[in-house]
């Protein structure tokens, strides 16, 4: 399991994008989507949420506004703005590009060199 | 980047909210996590306890979100600011030095420059500007004097012959006031006349009806009158149907032909415009016109030129008197104050120099402060403190500064604007609004601020090339590298040298001042009332009339108690009079004449004003119409053209020839002073040469013609004080004629006063603007030494330790600014004299290299340095050398 402090640098905001990509909303909701798509495999501190929703937000990644949750509460819901999209589109890219080469590299045998 | 700004902006001014919604947001989070945690079993108290520890640290999270919305920077800045507005207050006395200099400064630049444009450079307000221009006549040498301006009625009649598609029009420069009679009310007004072609030429339509035809515009034409807005509305309560109504101005009937439109303004302040009616004869015999023209659109400037060189001028009859020249044209914007140039653009200079020295002095405290601060910088970058955040510091230091000096700035600005434009309105015309120019505004305060900023960063430069070692263990000894040493004492020596340039010409101009005030007056003014009618009046024109007028009126005003004399002359001393041309019968060549000034007076004037006789007679009642012509010439005519010596009574019974009769020379006056009237030097005011005649004997054509330059005035001198005597001067005057309204009313010392207007403006102004920057260098040089005192102070404990006297010690410590401030004077001694040759249109009965005014200078900048550099150096004396020495 990994924790957050053992992610790579950037790998959060990746993955808040993807969370807001299926749809809109609130951060503990986030933090749900992430633990469950990553089939428990990665355990946010969850306080850390926050400053990484609220710089993607001052950034223009993603928006938010106030509204109901499904349990009746007020919360503040984000959702992915324009500018969000064409990231998230680029940084899978080049993620799937990194994890690509370091798979290759790792899963070279001493004899293929 | 805009959108970072907006929600930057947007957080910020939703700062409470901003928090408030955090908390709940994170008040959601934990109670969701707890609820989730509720369901999978756990008891409520647990899962809430549970639901925080998972969360984190709250405090940290607060505040690393508040760091991600790009909120800390502000709350820095905010710090930073409210650091320095402390740290400005800590030294009040350095921070209000930075803020009055600055605010002055500025305030005084703006304020000029605000009076310079409205009076100079402002474009005029008439469509295509650009293509205006006045006809001028050059030289033959291609030179344009004031006389060059002005020109007579045949050079008008050739202009109108040859100068084809070029539109012009004449106008007479010469704004009168006349009277304006109405149902119920008579009051006096200023009329300009101008002729035909003078509204389109300008290319302004009237708002109401039409301009003057040419037929209007010639000798005998209908009287028809055009409106000022402001006359229009005021007096005549926007009357919607004025046009075709029949006014009674200058005692005739005028029909309203036209009304101008709201905040039209000619080369004058005018009420109403009148026909010129150009002609030859009268007013056209002299240069009393003045010529505007607009190059049409499909003429080039040269083809316009090379028209107007063309034109034929009717050359002197005498072969002595010199050459004309040639038509030219001069644009309009530099034409209309072209008297006012020089001095407005001396004391521009002023101003800009004060900026210059106050930034420099600004530059020279603040690098004295930085040297001071430089153990602290030191001490905070050796306890881990960053640079940047050190920068920052300085730069919010310098910033409140900056801010409080730009709003002293366009404090002082406004009022002195307010100021300037009353003194200049009341001294010269100022006849467009004086308005504050942003773009003015703006430089002076960036120069101030770029000043402030620099030089206030100045500390924080140093801090990153500071060896913190040496800086600390020096003890803040050697406080200043050389460089930052170097540069202020550059500053201090150019800040003296301009500050002598402009002490010097202050000097000059203060010395003008004194002598023309001081100038022997040549009469009493104490306890004479003067009284002004316009009589340029349909109702004087009769010889009979204005007989009467005069006949009746002096010896009803000598009828008053308290009332000693009265007389009626037609200018007063301290004021431009008439000049004319005369002949000496047997002196003059043929063809030629000499120019004098010229004064009808009743029997009155002379010992109403005290003017004494100095021989033969004065004129009497038995002086009439159909009596012997005589005249009184004053000393400076007897001097200038009759070359007489003492006694004076050898120019009694010669006589003169003037409108082509001859005039015995009855008796010799004392010379009172006048203002230059455009002849005989440069003086402002003078003891003019002067004719003066008896009323009696003037003819009806020719007091008509002076009547339409100048109205005449009643003297009255009162045995009391003048206020007890206006009020049955003015019931003496209406109970004569009810419908002539008086114009003005004052005592003769203010015409004395006024006539010093100008010189006293010039003075009084750079005097404040010098004295001030004189401020500054002291206070610059005092900074100095008193640094120098500080840095020395160790150094100087030892010395005197080892024997030197305290004497000794202060000498030394006081020595840079002696040194500096005699560099200075002596670079600004050569400039001063170098550029004195600007002033010479200003200044008169001084030289421009005038020894005293140039070792006044001397002594009060000497004066001045000492005392700035030995006040703050006698805190050397009072050093305890044993205390230096335990410490070192």
């Amino acid at each position: 399991m990994l924790m957050t402090k053992e992610l790579l640098p950037g790998t959060l905001d990746m993955l808040i994008l993807t969370a807001l990509s299926l749809g809109p909303r609130h951060g503990y909701g986030v933090l749900q989507r992430i633990e469950q798509t990553s089939r428990g495999l990665i355990s946010l501190e969850q306080g850390s949420l926050y400053p990484a929703l609220h710089r993607l937000e001052h950034r223009g990644l993603i928006a938010s506004e106030w509204g109901t949750s499904e349990n009746g509460r007020r919360a503040r819901f984000y959702r992915l703005t324009a500018a969000g999209t064409r990231r998230l589109g680029k940084e899978t890219v080049r993620w799937n590009h990194l994890t690509e080469a370091v798979g290759n590299v790792l899963s070279t045998l001493p004899e293929e060199v | 980047m805009l959108r970072r700004l907006r929600s930057l902006f947007h957080i910020l001014s939703a700062r409470e909210r901003y928090e408030s919604d955090l908390s709940d947001e994170i008040e959601f989070h934990l109670e969701s996590c707890a609820e989730d945690l509720i369901e999978a079993g756990h008891d409520p108290a647990e899962a809430r306890r549970l639901a925080r520890q998972r969360f984190g640290a709250e405090a940290r999270v607060r505040s690393e979100t508040r760091r991600a919305s790009g909120l800390l920077l502000i709350d820095e800045a905010a710090r930073n600011l409210r650091l320095a507005v402390r740290s400005a207050r800590r030294s009040p006395l350095f921070s209000l030095t930075v803020i009055m200099t600055l605010g002055l400064c500025i305030g005084a630049a703006m304020a000029v420059f605000a009076v310079t444009d409205a009076v100079l450079w402002r474009p005029p307000p008439y469509p295509d500007h650009e293509r205006l221009g006045l006809i001028v006549e050059h030289t033959p040498g291609g030179q344009l004097t004031t006389a060059g301006y002005f020109h007579d009625g045949r050079t008008w009649e050739r202009l109108q012959e040859n100068a084809g598609p070029i539109p012009r029009a004449a106008f007479s420069d010469w704004v009168q006031g006349v009277n304006l009679v109405g149902p119920g009310f008579s009051a006096h007004v200023d009329q300009q006349r101008v002729s035909a072609g003078f509204f389109s030429v300008l290319g302004v339509q009237p708002d109401l009806g039409r301009v003057f035809t040419p037929n209007e515009d010639r000798p005998g034409g209908d009287a028809v009158v055009i409106l000022s807005h402001a006359l229009w509305h005021g007096t005549f309560a926007s009357d919607p149907g004025i046009l075709d109504r029949t006014i009674r101005l200058k005692g005739e009937a005028h029909t309203v032909i036209g009304v101008m439109p709201e905040g039209f303004v000619s080369s004058l302040p005018a009420d109403l415009w009148t026909p010129l009616r150009p002609s030859t004869s009268g007013e056209g015999s002299g240069t009393n016109y003045q010529f505007i023209t607009r190059i049409p659109a499909d003429m080039s400037r040269s083809e316009a030129l090379a028209r107007l060189a063309a034109i034929p001028l009717d050359q002197p009859v005498a072969d002595t008197a010199p050459p004309r020249g040639r038509l030219a044209l001069a644009p309009l914007k530099r034409s209309l104050a072209f008297d006012l140039r020089s001095p407005l653009l001396i004391l521009f200079g002023a101003v800009l120099i004060l900026l210059i020295v106050g930034c420099t002095n600004l530059a020279s405290l603040l690098l004295s402060r930085a040297a001071s601060r430089r153990t602290e910088i030191s001490t905070r970058l050796a306890l881990g403190g960053g640079t940047r955040a050190i920068v920052r510091q300085m730069l919010a230091e310098s910033l409140v500064l900056a801010g409080g000096g730009a709003l002293a700035g366009f404090g002082c600005g406004l009022l002195g604007m307010r100021g300037l434009e009353l003194l200049a309105r009341s001294h010269f015309g100022v006849w467009q609004a004086v308005q504050l120019d942003l773009r003015v505004a703006g430089a002076a305060l960036l120069l101030s601020v770029l000043a402030t900023v620099l030089f206030g960063l100045a500390p924080a430069w140093e801090a990153g090339r500071t060896n913190l070692s040496s800086a600390l263990t020096g003890g803040g000894r050697r406080v200043l590298s050389g460089g930052g040493h170097r540069l202020r004492r550059f500053f201090l020596i150019a800040e003296v040298a301009l500050v002598v340039t402009l002490l010097f010409s202050a000097g000059l101009l203060l010395r003008t001042w004194a002598h023309l005030g001081g100038l022997e007056p040549g009469f009493e003014p104490e306890g004479v009332v003067t009284v002004r009618v316009s009589l340029d009046d349909a109702r004087y024109v009769s010889d009979e009339a204005l007989s009467r007028l005069i006949a009746e009126s002096v010896p009803l005003l000598q009828a008053i108690p308290g009332v000693a004399d009265a007389g009626l002359g037609l200018t007063l001393p301290y004021e431009r009079a008439l000049n004319m041309p005369f002949r000496l019968p047997g002196v003059t060549a043929e063809g030629e004449w000499e120019i004098s000034n010229l004064v009808y007076i009743t029997p009155g004037y002379l010992t109403t004003l005290g003017i004494p006789l100095l021989a033969g007679r004065g004129f009497e009642s038995s002086d009439a119409t159909e009596s012997e012509p005589v005249v009184l010439v004053n000393r400076a005519f007897a001097d200038m053209y009759l070359e007489i010596e003492e006694p004076a009574s050898g120019a009694i019974g010669r006589s003169l020839t003037l409108s082509g009769v001859d005039r015995r020379i009855a008796g010799i006056v004392g010379d009172v002073q006048q203002l230059n009237a455009g002849w005989g030097g440069d003086d402002p005011i003078w003891a003019v040469p002067t004719v003066y005649m008896p009323a009696a004997q003037v003819s009806p054509a020719f007091l008509q013609l002076v009547h339409t330059w100048f109205q005449p005035a009643w003297v009255v001198k009162s045995t009391g004080p003048a206020a007890a005597v206006t009020g049955e001067i003015r019931a003496a005057i209406t109970s004569l004629d009810p419908e002539l309204p008086i114009a003005d009313l004052s005592a003769l010392s203010e015409t004395v006063h006024a006539s010093l207007a100008r010189p006293r403006f010039n003075a009084g102004l750079l005097t404040a603007i010098a004295a001030f920057a004189l401020l500054l260098a002291a206070v610059g040089l005092w900074g100095l030494v008193a640094n120098e005192v500080i840095e020395r102070s160790p150094e100087m404990g030892v010395r005197m330790a080892l024997g030197a006297t305290p004497t000794e010690a202060v000498r030394a410590a006081a020595r840079p600014g002696l040194t500096l401030a005699g560099l200075g004077l002596i670079i600004g001694v050569v400039v001063a004299l170098a550029g004195a040759g600007l002033l010479r249109s200003l200044i008169s009965g001084v030289a421009p290299f005038d020894p005293l005014t140039l070792v006044g200078v001397v002594g009060v900048l000497l004066g001045v340095a000492v005392a700035a550099s030995f006040l703050p150096a006698r805190r050397i004396a009072r050093l305890d050398p044993a205390a230096t020495l335990r410490r070192e």
